[in-house]
């Protein structure tokens, strides 16, 4: 009957089945392959794709190790402050990105294990960052040399990334920041400058005020002393016309002028004075005090 | 039984999801042990389902496969080696079954913000797959899909998780700077497949870009004048770096949403505005005395030059009224001289004597002391008695 030989079908079926399975392997885009055959490294597969090995693997025939074939990236940070060459100190993070491109180097060395290179590679790089750090004074580590500083790790730390089999394809300083004590000595030294910045501007404003103020004060004294300029022209313009009015009427007869003009002062020197004149009778003024014909009796007054 | 017989009539209605893969397995089983299976259908029917156990779209791992496989293989033979009868039926459902969900597998849908990349034996083909529905040679293609909305790292601020923003500038002050980092994924294929963990390279990346051009520059520069022109040196430096990795991603936006001074110096770099603040109070204070007395000047000036302008007109008017009044007097005098002249020698005497104390000597008068007794006529005067003739002959 059918139904006696289906186990046995199916198990060969099962098995031929197996046999395929555990004979091909598929490496992706991220991934490279190494086949090893009793430890031996028998092939190394980096482009993706369908691959065929020998099945078994348990029985010691090919087995597939995978290994990544995307850049990777390694953190170093928190790590002990770097010093500069001046003797002071930074904190620096740093990450660089590599790629495993001799996977058969990588096997060899750091058998395949991905934490075991980064943990030996991560040493190298802060040994590279702090020789590079260490030529360094402490403002061109700040700033202008970043980008040289970067490439001079890079280069520091590509032989002994070749012989794990690995190459480095960028290095990047990501912090490098003040310790913390220094980091107080920095603020303190900023709310310095910041307070005599503050200053430097109250006094100019002061300065302008004061400046504005002053040239205010001799605006004024101009204003007035041109006002009093001018006013002086026209009491004189006015003096003088008076003058000029006065001549031409009076030009007319000295000798009356010179006694009408004393007959007035006399009436406005002498008015409502209490002047206590003391007169002689002789005067003009009583010519008829005593007489009335009138002749006075000595031809002056007194 | 009920809820198994339910579970079949569901999975040929086709509407199971990834729970019921699990049951189509359990209904399987249980047909076995009704008795109704078919002779070699077993396997068949096993086939495809094996991978199924092993997920969806993960990278297919085939030790995993085939040790499932064998599970699979022992459990189904005993059941089928069992029943020994066949059923026409339940080996159409069971088809029917596979097939559905074959294509379940097979078809992938693709939304409108996300493109897929197929791969044929772990090899990325090079054209997309755009939104819809689409079909790929599952298990032999696999797929993966990428988002391609943009994304936002913000780095700094207070809901940032990894660092901090304190960064040293190039005339070595520390400025605190938030920013965020927009970008998207433009090459979904290099984006999956060339960089680990893109996301994470995107923030160090950014950090690094960030530090590096605010140390270049000095701290005024980041708190004020040029965060644009810093903004946009990190996102083309970033996008130089990102493209050196090729991760694929395109740096849209760089935004600097705050650079302001760390919090131990902030009061005095407020101090400093206070200060600006005094500055234009200064002057506008300044400006207001100027003003007052400016103002007060030209009022004075005005003043004085009307003033002279009034005492010059009045001086020349009065100037003019006395002569008219002397020439009408002097036209009239040379009428009658003599007369007149005397007429205004007595009424100006007359005029002054009436007011005045009077005393009249006469010097010829003989025996008579002149004596003038000077404080009594000082306190006669003090008293305010009015004038009295007083006098001797």
């Amino acid at each position: 009957m059918n139904s006696n030989k289906l186990p046995i079908i199916g198990a060969i079926f099962a098995a031929i089945l197996l046999a395929i399975y555990s004979s091909i392997f598929i490496v992706t885009e991220r991934q490279q392959a190494i086949v090893l055959r009793f430890g031996e490294i028998q092939k190394v597969h980096t482009e993706p794709g369908l691959y065929f090995k020998a099945p078994f693997a348990f029985a010691g025939f090919d087995t597939v190790q995978l290994i990544d074939d995307r850049i990777l990236r390694l953190d170093l940070a928190d790590t002990p402050p770097v010093q500069v060459s001046g003797g002071r100190f930074y904190e620096v993070d740093a990450f660089l990105t590599f790629k495993i491109t001799d996977a058969r180097l990588f096997r060899e060395v750091v058998s395949g294990d991905i934490n075991s290179a980064a943990s030996r590679l991560r040493t190298r790089f802060d040994a590279a960052l702090r020789r590079v750090y260490g030529l360094r004074g402490f403002e061109a580590a700040l700033s202008e040399e970043r980008t040289e500083m970067m490439r001079e790790v890079r280069d520091q730390l590509r032989p002994d990334a070749t012989s794990l089999g690995l190459t480095i394809e960028d290095v990047r300083i990501v912090r490098t920041d003040l310790t913390a004590e220094v980091s107080q000595q920095t603020y303190d030294r900023m709310k310095a400058e910041r307070l005599a910045e503050a200053e430097r501007l109250r006094a100019r404003g002061r300065e302008n005020a004061q400046r504005i103020r002053a040239v205010a004060d001799r605006q004024v004294v101009e204003i007035v002393s041109e006002a009093n300029r001018e006013s002086e022209i026209l009491r004189g313009t006015g003096d003088g016309e008076r003058n000029r009015v006065f001549a031409d009427a009076f030009n007319r007869d000295p000798e009356f002028f010179e006694f009408y003009r004393s007959m007035a002062a006399y009436t406005s020197a002498l008015q409502q004075s209490g002047t206590t004149l003391v007169l002689s009778p002789d005067s003009q003024f009583f010519k008829f005090f005593e007489d009335a014909n009138g002749t006075p009796r000595s031809p002056s007054g007194n | 039984m009920p809820w198994s017989n339910q579970n079949g009539n569901n999975g040929s209605n086709g509407n199971g999801g990834g729970g019921p893969w699990g049951g189509g397995g359990d209904n399987n089983n249980g047909g076995g042990n009704n008795g109704n299976g078919g002779n070699n259908g077993g396997p068949w029917g096993n086939g495809p389902k094996r991978p199924n156990r092993g997920g969806g779209n993960m990278p297919p791992d085939l030790e995993d496969l085939i040790r499932q496989g064998q599970d699979k293989l022992k459990r189904a033979i005993p059941g089928g080696g069992g029943s020994g009868g066949s059923n026409k039926a339940f080996m159409g459902l069971l088809a029917v079954g596979a097939a559905v969900l074959y294509a379940m597998q097979a078809f992938y849908q693709v939304d409108t913000d996300e493109r897929a990349v197929e791969l044929l034996f772990g090899k990325p083909k090079a054209e997309l797959s755009q939104p819809g529905l689409h079909f790929h040679l599952w298990p032999i293609e696999t797929v993966e899909t990428v988002k391609i909305v943009e994304n936002q790292v913000a780095i700094g601020s207070a809901n940032s998780r990894t660092s901090s923003g304190l960064m040293l500038s190039g005339d070595q002050n520390i400025v605190d700077v938030q920013f965020s980092v927009l970008y998207a994924v433009i090459n979904p294929q290099d984006y999956l497949f060339n960089v680990a963990g893109p996301d994470d390279v995107v923030r160090q990346v950014a950090e690094s870009a960030m530090r590096e051009i605010v140390g270049r520059r000095p701290a005024q520069d980041v708190f004020r004048d040029n965060r644009q022109a810093i903004a946009q040196e990190v996102r083309d430096s970033m996008q130089l770096t990102l493209e050196s990795y090729g991760t694929g991603i395109a740096i849209n936006t760089v935004s600097i949403e705050d650079a302001a001074p760390p919090k131990e110096v902030a009061d005095a770099f407020e101090e400093v505005q206070r200060a600006e603040q005094d500055e234009d109070r200064f002057r506008e204070e300044a400006n207001q005395y100027s003003n007052q007395k400016l103002g007060a000047a030209r009022g004075e000036a005005a003043q004085v030059r009307e003033e002279a302008s009034a005492y010059a007109t009045r001086v020349v008017q009065e100037a003019q009224g006395e002569a008219a009044r002397f020439i009408s007097i002097y036209d009239q005098y040379k009428l009658a001289p003599e007369v007149t002249r005397k007429r205004l020698f007595i009424e100006t005497m007359e005029g002054v004597l009436r007011d005045s104390n009077k005393i009249i000597l006469d010097e010829n008068g003989g025996g008579v002391v002149p004596y003038l007794p000077l404080p009594e006529v000082q306190n006669r005067r003090n008293a305010q008695t009015p004038t009295t003739g007083g006098g001797t002959n």
